[in-house]
C-alpha cells in the first residue's frame, strides 16, 4: 500500500511538475531551447574557429555536427547542449599556451 | 471529553511519553535528514545564483552595459548544464541580454528567491530565481532550473512524511502496548496488596522469573511481607506467652492472699502469706522489666552510648560473680579468656547478657558439674563461648530457643521466664553479632560472636 501511494504521489509531481503547458496560464519562455539558438550557437562557434590559429580539435568538429544534425531533427535540447560543449572545448583551445 | 481517571493512569503518562519522546525523536531526525538532502539542494541553487551575481557584479563595475550583456551571453552559450536562467532588462522592460523572453510579473521584488515555472521547449519547468537592481535603471534576473532538483526534493520529503506517519503509528502501538505492560506488572502487586489489606497476609506476589526490576521489587515486597508476618507471629505468640506466663503467679498470688485471709489464725500466717504474694508480684514485675528491656535493645536506641571496650576485664569480673553461684550448686566454673577482645558496644549490656549465659549454664549443670566461660578474638570477631554439662536444648529446639517465653521440655521444671536468650540475642543483634547455640556433647554451647573494633570500623 505504502508503495502504490509513493507511485502515486509521484506521478502526482512529475505531472503537476513537468506536464504539458496548460493553456489558461501562459508562461515566461526561455529562448535558449529553439532552433534560433542552435544557429546563434553555431555562428559563435564559427566565429571562434575561424579566429583560431590552431586548427579545431576533431572533438570540436563532431560536437558541431552532431549538434546541428540534432537541431535540424527537432532535438534542440541536446543538439544545444553538444553545440555548447563544442564551444566550451574550443574556448579552452583557443586560451591553450 | 477526555476521562481524568485515563490521565491520571500512571501507566496511561508513561505511554504518552514513550510515545511523545518517539514521535519527537523521529521527528527531530526526519528534519535533520531533510535539512542535509533537500535543504542542501536549495543551499546549493541559491548560492550558485548569489556567485554569478558576485561576478556579473564585478563585470558589470569593470565593462559597464556592453561588458555585461556580452558576459551574460558567453555564460549561457556555455552553460552545458542548460539550467542558467538571465534576463536583464531596461527601465522599460526591453530585453537587453538573457534567455528569458520577458519580465515575470510574479518576480517584483529584489532580494527573496522566487519559485518561477517557466515555459522550455513546450514543456513545464520549475526555476528558482533571484532579482537584482543594477542602478539607475536596470534589472537583472538570474536564477537556475530545479526541475530533476524539485523532483528529487519532493521524493525526499514525501519518503520523510511516510516515514514520519509510520514512526507515528508505531509509536502509537507501542504506546498502547507499554501502558498494557506496565498495567498487567502492577496488577500482580496491586492484587496482592488488595489481598493482604483485606486481611489475607499468605499472599504474595508473584515472579515471572525473568529476574528483572519488577521480580527484584516483588522479591522486596515478599520478603517485606514475611517480615511482617514473622513480627506479627511474634506478637502474637509474646502475647499469648504474657497471658499464660502471668496468669500463674497472678492466680497463685491472688489464691495465697485468699486463702491467707480465710484462714490465717495469726499475724504471723498472714504476714508470710503477703511476703509470699509480694515475691510472685515481683516475678510479674520482673518479666516485664525483661520484656521492656529486650524492647528497648531491639529499638536500638542504646547504640548512642557505644564504646570502644575490652571485653576480657567484664567476662573475669562476671566469673568471679558466678564462681560464689555455681559453687553453691556444686559446680565447677572455669574461665579461659586471652585479651585484650576489643568491640565497640555498651559494657553494662554486654555483662548482662553473659549473666544470663551463666544462669542458664549453672541452673542446668548437673552437680559436680563444670561451666565453662571461654573467649577469644580473631581477625573479624570476638567469640564468647559458655559452655555447661546440662541436658542441652535439642536440635529441633534450638532456632526457637531465643524467641521470648519459649521454654523447651528440659526447662519446663527448672524456675525461669524463657526471656534470658530473648536477651542474650537481642544484645548480640545490636552489637551486630550472633548468638548461635550448639550440642556440647553433652550439655549446650552458647557461642556469642561480636564484630571487633576493626571489623566494625572497616
Amino acid at each position: 500500500m505504502f508503495l502504490f501511494v509513493r507511485v502515486c504521489g509521484l506521478a502526482a509531481i512529475v505531472l503537476c511538475s513537468a506536464g504539458p503547458l496548460k493553456a489558461q496560464a501562459p508562461l515566461p519562455e526561455l529562448m535558449t531551447d529553439t532552433p534560433e539558438y542552435c544557429t546563434e550557437l553555431q555562428d559563435r562557434l564559427g566565429v571562434l574557429i575561424a579566429s583560431s590559429v590552431l586548427p579545431p580539435p576533431h572533438e570540436v568538429a563532431d560536437l558541431s555536427t552532431q549538434g546541428q544534425t540534432l537541431c535540424a531533427h527537432g532535438h534542440v535540447r541536446g543538439g544545444v547542449q553538444r553545440l555548447r560543449r563544442a564551444l566550451v572545448i574550443m574556448q579552452q583551445h583557443g586560451e591553450a599556451p | 471529553m477526555i476521562d481524568t481517571k485515563l490521565l491520571r493512569s500512571a501507566g496511561v503518562r508513561f505511554a504518552a511519553i514513550y510515545a511523545v519522546l518517539l514521535t519527537l525523536s523521529a521527528l527531530a531526525l526526519t528534519s535533520f535528514i531533510w535539512w542535509s538532502t533537500a535543504g542542501l539542494l536549495d543551499r546549493e541553487t541559491e548560492a550558485e545564483i548569489h556567485a554569478d551575481a558576485q561576478g556579473l557584479s564585478d563585470r558589470w563595475t569593470q565593462a559597464g552595459l556592453p561588458g555585461l550583456v556580452l558576459t551574460i551571453e558567453d555564460r549561457l552559450a556555455q552553460n552545458i548544464d542548460g539550467d542558467a536562467v538571465y534576463l536583464l532588462v531596461d527601465e522599460t522592460g526591453r530585453r537587453l541580454a538573457g534567455n528569458l523572453i520577458n519580465w515575470p510579473p510574479k518576480v517584483d521584488q529584489a532580494g527573496p528567491f522566487f519559485e518561477l515555472p517557466v515555459q522550455r521547449a513546450g514543456m513545464r519547468t520549475l526555476t528558482r530565481v533571484r532579482y537584482y537592481d543594477i542602478p539607475p535603471d536596470l534589472r537583472l534576473l538570474i536564477g537556475r532550473d530545479v526541475h530533476v532538483r524539485a523532483l528529487l526534493r519532493a521524493m525526499v520529503t514525501d519518503a520523510l512524511l511516510w516515514s514520519l506517519l509510520i514512526v507515528s503509528v508505531t509509536a502509537t502501538s507501542g504506546a498502547v502496548l507499554v501502558r498494557n505492560l506496565f498495567k498487567r506488572s502492577l496488577a500482580n502487586v496491586s492484587a496482592t496488596a488488595t489481598a493482604i489489606a483485606a486481611g489475607d497476609l499468605s499472599q504474595r506476589v508473584r515472579l515471572s522469573g525473568r529476574g528483572d526490576e519488577l521480580d527484584q521489587l516483588a522479591e522486596v515486597i515478599n520478603e517485606m511481607l514475611d517480615r511482617i508476618g514473622r513480627l506479627m507471629e511474634g506478637v502474637r505468640q509474646v502475647s499469648n506467652a504474657i497471658a499464660h506466663d502471668l496468669r500463674t503467679p497472678i492466680t497463685r498470688a491472688r489464691t495465697r492472699l485468699e486463702d491467707a485471709a480465710s484462714h490465717a489464725r495469726t499475724p504471723e500466717d498472714l504476714h508470710a502469706a503477703i511476703e509470699r504474694a509480694i515475691a510472685d508480684l515481683d516475678h510479674i514485675v520482673g518479666i516485664f522489666q525483661a520484656l521492656l528491656r529486650i524492647a528497648e535493645i531491639e529499638a536500638g536506641s542504646r547504640r548512642a552510648s557505644f564504646v570502644r571496650l575490652d571485653v576480657a576485664p567484664l567476662l573475669a569480673d562476671i566469673a568471679e560473680l558466678y564462681e560464689a553461684v555455681a559453687e553453691e550448686r556444686g559446680v565447677t566454673l572455669t574461665l579461659d579468656v586471652s585479651g585484650p577482645l576489643p568491640v565497640h558496644g555498651d559494657g553494662a549490656m554486654l555483662q548482662q547478657a553473659v549473666a544470663n549465659l551463666l544462669d542458664n549454664a549453672v541452673k542446668f549443670s548437673p552437680a559436680q558439674g563444670t561451666v565453662g566461660l571461654r573467649a577469644r578474638s580473631d581477625r573479624d570477631s570476638v567469640r564468647i563461648e559458655v559452655s555447661d554439662q546440662g541436658p542441652g536444648i535439642p536440635p529441633a529446639d534450638r532456632e526457637r530457643a531465643t524467641e521470648r517465653f519459649f521454654r523447651g521440655e528440659t526447662a519446663r521444671s527448672t524456675p525461669g521466664s524463657g526471656l534470658g536468650l530473648a536477651l542474650v540475642a537481642a544484645v548480640a543483634q545490636l552489637h551486630g553479632g550472633s548468638l548461635r547455640l550448639e550440642d556440647a556433647a553433652p550439655g549446650l554451647r552458647a557461642v556469642l560472636s561480636l564484630p571487633t573494633v576493626g571489623s566494625t570500623d572497616a
